[in-house]
């Protein structure tokens, strides 16, 4: 806390741009982060990965209190690993690519809250060649660093900064959404509070591999909490012990993949009645209303994985989620809130409208209201109508990317028949009258770009599109059919070229209510399709 | 010498050309088939395939007539031999052209089209071989011998002989002051009749003359109706 | 009267969301193999759109289908059998492979075998057919979603015969997808145009298939179908189309199209049909009576002289069990709500449609629009966004009223449904309007909306009992082999080798030229 208070040490976010704060190692798997979701597809090839990229960016705004360094980092990452079982950008751009098995080659539970089954994957086949499961990759990869650990890591203490969690007391952090800011003296810093938990981690990196394969202790002292509800697992950890088997220190296994997926059907209310059960009682005596009846049908009941290879196994309703299946309804969110009031999640514990932490008063949103799209032009400079170098009449484009009906995000767009029946290969949809003004006819080659990149793609005219707005779909990769691009000699981009993540600064806002911090990823928020382009007709022999 | 190549090859080639043709029809129906392409390339089957099927079967007529009607019968019906010559002759070349006009057609299409070409067999290679062939020696002779030549009377030696050779009663004496030109058009042919049921030329055989006469919508069962009950 | 059965199918247009899984489903069952790469027995189509094979739908160009000469009489519209034989060479009304579209495929081993070099490794489109470098210029769903339709659906037959023109603007777009197979119709074209008798029917249910060990690729069946849906594999050179999935419907279960189909919008059932009025009904003279024709061909199935003589005909009892149970005679004949793509072919096709409802047009200002209640669109059914005119083009030969009817009924469906399910009310006055009784309207939407597996698909298996049959099964099947979708390839080591099913054969029978 010393340090932190005189200044010796910061917080990495303070200096992004130090060698010591770089991102070292980053493994994607079940992911295409740089040929499908990463947003900013060239940020991330440049200053990640110090591949050649085709951001053009210029910004003209400094931070203020963030160390700003003139020359960009390039190539932070020293690894970059893939498991996949596609050729992806993802592992194209890998330092090491390995082989994964789909999903018909391993144990695996699948589900959704969209609909009320727990799935169980099988392997109709072993992995073939040389591709292993997820699970038995990463145990791997464990077992190996644990051997290397041993000798270079040891044990050590890790001291970690925790951000304040949502559905804790930590939500009470910043009453009335005041905020303060300790490094400027607005208030002492306090841990947990007016900064982030400091908590200390004994880790003993020599043992990773064993640890990944075992329950460890923690699970029959703390208990496992979601939502604020805490739930006391031993009886289950007792059947796992019998179930899985144990390991030589007696902890329960999870050697295999099917011992995980039993493992988290026994500790899940929504495979456990008796969880469940238990779940909603703590939940009555907090909230005084009337809901263990929801699991009552199904206490007794454990879905094993047995089960779910067996058929699709109903869910039992259980406090994790919000929606009733209770008598062989169908998910809905929210139901348990509105049928039985249990309070909502937020400071009121009622649905609310008005929204009211400092940030979000200053940006004038404590009620919805009407967002225009933010003016690029105006921040970023980007261009408007007009010509290209060559005379060419270019246009700008709002510039949006709905999912595609023929993948799930870059997955199956590479399939025969997914190309054979969409028009095999990136395309970009636009309106009659934006083709018009650059004289592009249906199927042209087309070029867009922004500050953030270029692509290349084919143009599909449709009276369908509004005039002002494009679609490039997400999402194709840059692996099929992508040709050079006339604007700078190399391969086109991936739709995510055009785009760059912009944060909203009313979505860093933690500590307070409902706003404050769990952990999920950054999705695709409203203002990150602010984004627009410039699109032209290009030549039409291409190259590759 | 003479035996062996006018009767035992045509017998042997005959032999083939039955016995293959049994065990074609029996064997690999599913292969039985024009291997149509005309869904790969139109533009020159639309002059190349009518040419060379109603040349061919101009010119296989003028075959029946000059091999097969013998010549006593044509002259007890009033058409003598110069008749006969002029008739033949002139009707000769001009399905000749059209059957070699058709037939390059056909050919440049195969080799020019990538599509007609990668559905290529090597039974339709071999057949395209031996078919040129044997028009081509077989218009040299026409147009060399009986157009531009003095003649060749065939119809007193190779048709009498060919006559013979199907009724078993094969004189090769026949053959040997033959004009070389026919004598290799004539081999050319047994060549062709004995690789005839391994070739696609078996689509022939399946002329759908039926048709004028079957009613237009067929039925089947997949089992009588008796032994239903 | 000849009592025979058919299995028949409706689909349920308000329903397609043209997710394509039917086109996928069934490629890769039948379709994914050489000679076939540009076949697809089910495919879907954007409308307005030109659709596959482009502009399939102008019989002024493409001659399928059926006509009446100046007698009354019907012929094929390609001509007669005579005209048929001449033009057995080359047939003028066969669309080329460039009017279905140049199948492509990639060249995937690039991405792991490309050497090092300056550009990420790409892989390019080649053609299937040639292995060349090819750039797509069309494909076989060109036009989904109304891509590039400023420019090629004006071309699109049904909506260039429209009287009132459609101007294609953002604020009318109109659009819906067209599922479509073979039609296995009652008064086949392409069984009449096929000159070897290779193409039938069949007796117990109608299905129209292609006897490949019958079939000589004359390929007149392939352009004397109206709706284009026999095609000519280019390795075998034969005709191959939809088998309506003949092995699964023998055993019960609903074609592949239908049991993967994601919006449950499809429905099997039997039909009882008169076999002997089929070309009565098809000979009638004005095509909009066609409709009404094809439906008195049909029989209603709880009608005990229909029974007794179906009985008479070999028709087992589990057969006219499943055809009073059937949801294609309800929705066909007692509801009127499914009708037939272009009756005007006069091919009598057994693959019928609801067509869509869509929006109010001009929900504001529209005529006789109820601001109060969206559901009532009585008024409004001449300004909904689909024009009229455009599905009657394609489901009634252009009788407009036909087609308001059907979409008023589904209207009042929904409307009822609406006021029984949010208020508790019978809309008695709905019911009255379209003439339907509460408890019809309520099976129609448990039909149509609900949409129940074993309501949907009623298929009765095959009857096995005759020993024939079974010996028949024991032939194996006629197309293993090169070209065919059988298990195995012929790859003999040598100049012989043997088939799958123990036959002998020839090498020279394997194409040269390597794979595609």
């Amino acid at each position: 806390m010393n340090e932190l208070r005189s200044g010796n040490l910061r917080f990495a976010a303070e200096d992004p741009g130090d060698p010591a704060n770089f991102p070292r190692v980053l493994t994607v798997w079940r992911a295409n982060l740089l040929g499908s979701s990463g947003k900013g597809n060239e940020y991330f090839l440049r200053h990640l990965l110090g591949a050649d990229a085709e951001t053009r960016n210029q910004e003209g705004l400094r931070p203020a209190e963030v160390t700003w360094r003139e020359e960009a980092a390039e190539g932070k990452l020293d690894l970059l690993t893939a498991i996949d079982f596609r050729m992806t950008s993802t592992a194209l751009f890998s330092d090491v690519v390995l082989p994964a098995a789909t999903w018909y080659e391993k144990h695996d539970l699948s589900s959704t809250d969209m609909h009320p089954f727990v799935h169980a994957f099988n392997p109709a086949i072993a992995p073939p060649w040389q591709t292993r499961s997820d699970y038995d990759t990463f145990l791997s990869l464990a077992d190996r660093f644990s051997a290397l650990a041993a000798d270079h890591l040891g044990r050590r203490t890790d001291v970690l900064a925790v951000p304040l969690a949502h559905d804790t007391p930590d939500e009470l952090a910043q009453p009335g959404g005041r905020v303060r800011d300790w490094k400027h003296g607005e208030c002492e810093p306090v841990p947990g509070r007016t900064m982030p938990r400091i908590v200390a981690i004994e880790r003993d990196y020599a043992a990773v591999g064993e640890r990944m394969r075992s329950i460890g202790p923690l699970f029959a002292e703390l208990g496992l909490t979601t939502k604020a509800v805490t739930y006391r697992v031993g009886p289950e950890l007792d059947y796992l012990a019998d179930k899985n088997g144990t390991t030589g220190e007696g902890r329960v296994s999870l050697a295999t993949a099917d011992r995980m997926c039993e493992a988290i059907l026994a500790l899940s209310g929504t495979t456990n009645g008796r969880l469940s059960t238990q779940g909603f009682e703590t939940l009555e005596k907090r909230t005084g209303t009337r809901l263990a009846d929801l699991a009552a049908e199904h206490e007794g009941r454990r879905i094993t994985f047995a089960d779910t290879q067996s058929r699709p196994q109903p869910v039992i309703t259980s406090p994790e989620w919000s929606g009733s299946e209770t008598g062989g309804r169908r998910y809905s969110a929210f139901v348990i809130n509105v049928e039985r009031d249990k309070p909502w999640h937020t400071l009121t514990g009622r649905q609310q409208f008005f929204l009211d932490h400092d940030w979000i008063i200053e940006l004038g949103e404590q009620l919805p209201a009407y967002r225009p799209p933010l003016n690029m032009r105006r921040h970023y400079g980007e261009q408007r109508d007009g010509a290209d170098g060559d005379g060419g009449a270019e246009v700008t484009v709002r510039y949006l990317t709905p999912h595609s009906k023929w993948s799930i995000h870059s997955e199956y767009q590479d399939n025969a028949y997914m190309l054979a029946l969409s028009r095999g290969g990136p395309t970009i949809w636009m309106s009659v009258e934006d083709a018009r003004a650059i004289g592009v006819a249906d199927n042209d080659w087309i070029e867009a770009y922004n500050r953030n990149g270029v692509v290349v793609a084919r143009a599909i005219v449709s009276h369908r599109m509004p005039a002002g707005t494009v679609y490039m779909y997400h999402a194709k990769d840059r692996n099929v059919n992508v040709p050079l691009t006339e604007r700078s000699g190399r391969r086109g981009g991936v739709h995510n070229s055009l785009t760059r993540l912009l944060l909203k600064p009313s979505h860093l806002i933690g500590g307070y209510a409902q706003f404050t911090y769990a952990f999920n990823y950054y999705g695709p928020t409203g203002n990150q399709r602010d984004e627009i382009t410039v699109i032209r007709r290009r030549a039409q022999e291409v190259t590759y | 010498m003479s035996v062996a190549l006018w009767v035992v090859v045509p017998y042997i080639a005959l032999t083939i050309f039955v016995v293959g043709h049994v065990w074609r029809w029996r064997v690999d129906q599913f292969g039985w088939t024009t291997r149509t392409t005309q869904v790969l390339e139109s533009r020159l089957l639309r002059l190349g395939s009518p040419l060379f099927h109603l040349g061919a079967f101009a010119a296989i007529g003028g075959h029946v007539l000059g091999l097969l009607v013998p010549k006593s019968l044509t002259e007890a019906v009033g058409v003598d031999e110069h008749l006969y010559h002029l008739v033949s002759v002139s009707a000769g070349t001009v399905a000749g052209l059209m059957v070699v006009a058709g037939l390059g057609l056909l050919l440049a299409r195969r080799l020019t089209s990538p599509r007609v070409r990668r559905t290529t067999t090597r039974a339709d290679k071999v057949l395209f071989a031996v078919i040129a062939a044997t028009i081509a020696l077989g218009m040299s002779a026409t147009v060399g011998q009986n157009l531009l030549g003095g003649g060749y009377d065939y119809r007193a030696t190779i048709a009498v002989w060919f006559r013979g050779v199907l009724t078993f009663h094969p004189d090769p004496g026949l053959m040997a002051g033959v004009p070389l030109i026919f004598q290799l058009h004539a081999l050319s042919a047994w060549v062709l009749a004995a690789i005839w049921p391994f070739t696609r030329l078996v689509h022939v055989w399946s002329a759908p003359v039926a048709y004028l006469w079957r009613p237009y919508v067929v039925y089947r069962r997949r089992a009588p109706l008796g032994v239903r009950r | 009267m000849r009592v025979m059965a058919q299995v028949a199918m409706v689909m349920n247009l308000d329903k397609c969301i043209g997710c394509h899984t039917c086109s996928v489903t069934c490629k890769q069952t039948w379709t994914n193999r050489d000679g076939v790469e540009y076949v697809w027995f089910n495919n879907v189509e954007t409308k307005p759109g030109v659709g596959y094979p482009k502009r399939y739908e102008d019989q002024d160009r493409w001659h399928g289908g059926w006509q009446l000469d100046r007698r009354g009489r019907l012929k094929l519209r390609a001509g007669g059998r005579v005209k048929r034989l001449l033009n057995l060479f080359s047939n003028p009304d066969l669309a080329d492979l460039d009017d279905y579209y140049e199948p492509a495929t990639y060249d995937y081993d690039t991405l792991i075998n490309a050497p090092a070099g300056p550009h990420t490794p790409v892989i390019r489109p080649k053609s299937a057919i040639t292995g060349r470098d090819m750039a797509i210029t069309w494909g076989a769903n060109w036009e989904d979603d109304l891509g590039g339709a400023p420019e090629h659906a004006p071309a699109d037959p049904v909506l260039a015969a429209m009287a009132e023109k459609v101007k294609m603007e953002f604020d009318k777009t109109f659009m819906f997808h067209l599922p479509r197979i073979c039609e296995h119709c009652l008064n086949p074209a392409c069984v009449a145009a096929c000159p070897s008798g290779a193409m039938y029917k069949r007796e117990e249910d109608g299905i129209v298939l292609v006897d490949q060990n019958r079939c000589r690729g004359w390929r007149m069946c392939v352009s004397s179908c109206p709706y284009k849906k026999v095609y000519v594999n280019h390795r075998t050179g034969k005709a191959e189309k939809c088998t309506f999935c003949f092995p699964r419907i023998e055993a019960g279960q609903p074609t592949v199209c239908a049991e993967t189909c994601v919006g449950r919008l499809r429905y099997l059932g039997l039909i009882l049909y008169d076999a002997d009025a089929v070309l009565e009904a098809a000979r009638v003279p004005d095509p909009r009576d066609l409709l009404e024709a094809q439906r008195r061909v049909f029989l209603d199935p709880s009608d005990p002289e229909v029974v007794e003589a179906a009985r008479a005909a070999g028709i087992s009892e589990d057969w006219i069990a499943a055809a009073q149970r059937s949801p294609i005679y309800r929705l066909a004949m007692r509801y009127r709500v499914a009708l037939p793509l272009h009756p005007e072919y006069r091919t009598l096709p057994m693959v019928w449609y609801i067509p869509p409802l869509s929006p109010v047009l001009d929900a504001v200002t529209g005529v006789g629009a109820d601001a109060d209640d969206p559901d009532n669109v009585f008024h409004a059914i001449t300004d909904l966004r689909i024009p009229l005119e455009y599905l009657a083009g394609l489901f009634s030969a252009g009788d407009t009223e036909v087609v308001a009817g059907v979409l008023m009924k589904l209207s009042a469906m929904r409307a009822y449904m609406r006021a029984r399910t949010v208020d508790g009310t019978v809309a008695e006055d709905l019911l009255e309007s379209v003439g339907m009784t509460a408890a019809e309207m309520e099976e129609l939407y448990r039909l149509l909306a609900i949409a129940k597996y074993d309501e949907r698909y009623v298929v009765p298996a095959a009857h096995r009992e005759d020993a024939a049959a079974l010996s028949a099964q024991a032939d194996g099947c006629s197309l293993d082999g090169d070209g065919g979708p059988g298990m195995s390839d012929f790859h003999p080591a040598g100049v012989t080798g043997r088939r799958t099913d123990g036959r002998l054969g020839l090498k020279i029978f394997v194409r040269d030229g390597g794979t595609a």
